[in-house]
């Protein structure tokens, strides 16, 4: 099963896990705390293992997923086998797109270190209703390997 | 030697036969058609300063290295003055061959002041210079990626430099990702367009409006020309992908006249010309365009059919195109207007069917091909008699998930995992596809779930990396990934992390090859069941057996002359053979010796009838299909090569039904 979605009554996006190649962790696996609090408030948190395994990403917003407004999002990539902050990295960035509609969002959003050691995005904008998913990809020298979360946007 | 050509003739009409030198004009009225060419791929004029007959139109042909088709690459002369209204029907008379016995795979042609005759050949990786009057030929350039080497050079152009009255040789270095300048005169190479364009597949010298010279490289990858001072200066660039007008699809080719840059836009299937100059914003604009697809297989008569390059008369009286894939160079004259009239019955038509690119793969029930037009990966369930179109993976672009021209698909796991080749972005990509063979046939747009990507040239270290093919080997002690290097004759066998296992050499561009090997021009190759990896010598014409540590163990392939596209399945290899149109059957005997049982094929649109097969792919049931890459469509056999089904557009499918 590649996607999984599971819907939180109190906000008003669908939250999953996407996992690829069977490397989907048990939910709450890791270090649950900013994910799992922003869920259970009114803000939108999500994780996602890697599709080969090697970092776990966490997306969390202090808000509700607004329709057609920017929003920040906050990442923090963990290390899955110590639950310690992935570093080993070159590069990573944050994306997101309408899978069944072939379009992403109609701008470029960048990710900035903040004081607590998590990067920050703002800027993101989803236009429309429906599904999306946020891509996180960590670049470590050649190769890029994707983290995917699933958010379905309802009115 | 090609000792005479067919001609077919349009005669001028009355309006092309009054234009007056007081009114505008364009070029672009269709007058000839040369054909019988063996795969014309390039075309020149030489000079209005030189010694040559301005009207000498050097056509680059491929022809056939080997096989019952074979005639030789070189460089073909023929005269190709606008005709007169009564001129009729005459052939054209070949003037001269140059080359021949010399060239492999010629891939670009000029033609300088003196007459002597500037080639690329992919194959040598070379820059050939033929002087004039039959003198020896002289290597320039050898292969490699330091200032004055080429990797699987595209196009070369001359022309003087108005300041320093130096020859200059401009050559499209598309291995490299850059064009290459030499000065004749100070024997001086320069780069040009570094870390700007990403293949070059052509590069021309354009005068600017104030009379100096500007360097225009075609950028396939990124469907734009980008413009140059000489001085290597990134000017600006015009052209982006797509099919309206002034986008692009493909660039292939370009030559200047009027003022005008021509543009060979071979997957738009037409001629575009932009005015340029460096002092407008947008650097080129659009003057106008011409050529549409042939709507009936095989229509010419100004119908084009991926034109390859384009080239003007010095004088500007006859512009010339090459269509390597119908075997034939159109010509077009001068006439009338600032701009074709537009048919109105053709205006909006586009091409009337949807293409399909080379590769074709297969796993399970399901079957991934590529659409050139969108740089998609279509894949199609086959459970049915014909493909049904279930989703596509992957957008343009260059970030993960993106393409810039995917050139090769591997479908694995009974149809769960996608391996694709990204020419543009030279990069390999994985994805897994959420197939459900036991649900009822669905549509599903999100099929395809991006995982991971590798950038081949930082992977392996080597800066031309150009991939070609790929495939999975299964085997007990781990898997390997098997991805070929185009520009090295390489084959890179990846593990399952993409993490880079050997980097083996088939020719001695790589390093010393290994035993038993010595591929020339790399083409398909797929993994057996018992774990090795047969790869196909497509100017070697024959298919080579290795195993995973890149160990010749078989050859074979006699009747081959051009084979491309493989495909096993137990002890059964199907081979395509492009240039022969043709398929050949073969089984491998338990000594390890490999047998050919049967064959199939011929030019046509009948039934196992092709042009151009290239890909093939084999289904779990034991159909195979070959993607039928001249006439659009795929054909599907049982497992003895008999005829069940294919698919593509009607117009190119009614035969089959």
């Amino acid at each position: 099963m590649i996607r999984l979605l599971s819907t939180l009554p109190t906000a008003l996006v669908a939250l999953g896990l996407a996992a690829c190649g069977g490397a989907s962790p048990a939910e709450g696996e890791g270090d649950p705390g900013s994910a799992a609090a922003a869920a259970e408030g009114e803000g939108y948190g999500d994780r996602a293992t890697s599709s080969r395994g090697t970092f776990v990403a966490e997306v969390t917003s202090a808000a509700p997923i607004p329709l057609n407004e920017p929003f920040a999002v906050r990442l923090a990539l963990v290390d899955p086998e110590s639950g310690e902050r992935f570093e080993d990295y070159d590069e990573v960035t944050i994306d997101a797109r309408m899978p069944a509609h072939q379009h992403g969002m109609l701008r470029d959003v960048e990710l900035e270190p903040s004081a607590d050691g998590a990067l920050v995005a703002e800027g993101l904008l989803f236009h429309m209703v429906g599904h999306w998913e946020i891509h996180v990809d960590v670049r470590r020298g050649a190769r890029v390997e994707r983290a995917q979360l699933d958010v379905e946007l309802e009115f | 030697m090609i000792v005479g050509l067919a001609l077919a003739h349009a005669a001028l009409t009355p309006m092309q036969a009054q234009a007056s030198a007081t009114e505008p004009t364009h070029l672009g009225a269709y007058v000839r058609t040369i054909e019988g060419l063996a795969r014309p791929v390039a075309v020149a004029f030489p000079p209005a300063d030189g010694d040559s007959e301005v009207h000498g139109l050097h056509v680059a042909v491929q022809g056939a290295l080997r096989g019952e088709f074979a005639s030789p690459p070189g460089v073909v002369v023929v005269d190709a003055a606008p005709p007169s209204p009564e001129d009729g029907g005459a052939d054209v008379p070949v003037a001269a061959t140059i080359g021949v016995g010399v060239l492999e795979r010629p891939t670009g042609v000029a033609v300088d002041g003196s007459g002597g005759v500037w080639v690329t050949d992919d194959l040598q990786h070379a820059l050939w210079y033929f002087p004039a009057g039959g003198g020896a030929a002289r290597r320039i350039a050898e292969r490699g990626s330091a200032g004055g080497e080429l990797v699987l050079p595209a196009d070369v152009d001359v022309a003087r430099d108005p300041a320093t009255g130096n020859d200059l040789v401009l050559v499209a270095d598309a291995g490299n990702a850059r064009a290459q300048l030499l000065d004749v005169g100070a024997t001086a190479w320069a780069s040009i367009g570094v870390g700007v364009v990403d293949e070059p597949t052509s590069a021309s010298f354009a005068p600017a409006p104030d009379g100096t010279l500007l360097v225009a490289i075609a950028d396939g990858a990124r469907h734009r020309v980008e413009v140059f001072a000489l001085d290597g200066t990134h000017v600006g660039g015009f052209g982006d992908w797509g099919g309206f007008p002034s986008l692009l699809s493909t660039p292939t080719g370009l030559a200047s006249a009027d003022g005008n840059v021509f543009v060979a836009d071979s997957e738009n299937h037409r001629i575009q010309a932009f005015r340029v100059d460096p002092e407008d914003r947008r650097v080129g604009r659009l003057a106008y365009r011409f050529g549409v697809h042939a709507i009936r297989p095989g229509d010419g008569a100004g119908s084009l059919h991926y034109p390859s390059d384009v080239a003007v008369a010095a004088d500007a009286s006859v512009l010339a195109l090459t269509e390597p894939l119908d075997d034939r160079v159109q010509l077009f004259v001068r006439a009338p207007g600032a701009e074709p009239e537009e048919d109105p019955l053709r205006a909006s038509i586009g091409p009337p069917a949807a293409h399909f690119g080379p590769p074709v793969a297969a796993s399970g029930i399901y079957l991934a091909t590529v659409s050139p037009e969108s740089h998609r990966v279509q894949i199609h369930d086959l459970r049915l008699d014909e493909p049904v179109r279930i989703s596509e993976a992957y957008v343009y672009g260059d970030r993960l998930g993106m393409m810039r021209g995917p050139s090769a698909v591997w479908l694995g796991a009974d149809g769960r995992e996608l391996l694709t080749l990204d020419r543009g972005n030279r990069r390999l990509s994985r994805a897994v596809l959420d197939v459900r063979p036991d649900e009822p046939l669905a549509q599903d747009p999100e099929l395809a779930q991006h995982t991971d990507a590798v950038d081949l040239r930082a992977l392996t270290g080597e800066p031309a990396f150009v991939p070609g093919a790929v495939a999975r080997i299964r085997r007990e002690e781990g898997d390997l990934v098997a991805v070929t290097d185009r520009g090295s004759e390489r084959i890179a066998f990846l593990d399952d992390d993409l993490q880079l296992v050997r980097f083996v050499a088939c020719s001695g561009h790589g390093g010393d090859p290994l035993p038993g090997i010595g591929v020339r021009g790399i083409d398909g190759i797929a993994a057996t069941d018992r774990g090795t990896l047969l790869v196909v010598d497509g100017a070697g014409g024959r298919v080579l057996e290795v195993d995973a540590e890149g160990r010749a163990l078989a050859s074979f392939g006699d009747e081959l002359s051009t084979p491309s596209g493989i495909a096993a399945a137990g002890a059964r290899v199907w081979v395509t053979d492009r240039l022969r149109d043709r398929v050949e059957i073969y089984d491998r005997a338990d000594d390890g010796t490999y047998a050919h049982v049967r064959g199939f094929g011929g030019r046509g649109l009948g039934r196992a009838e092709f042009h151009g097969p290239r890909g093939v792919a084999i289904l779990a049931d034991g159909r195979v299909v070959v993607l039928d890459h001249g006439n659009h469509r795929g054909q599907i056999f049982d497992r003895e090569g008999n005829f069940v089904g294919g698919f593509g557009s009607r117009l190119y499918t009614a035969e089959l039904r």
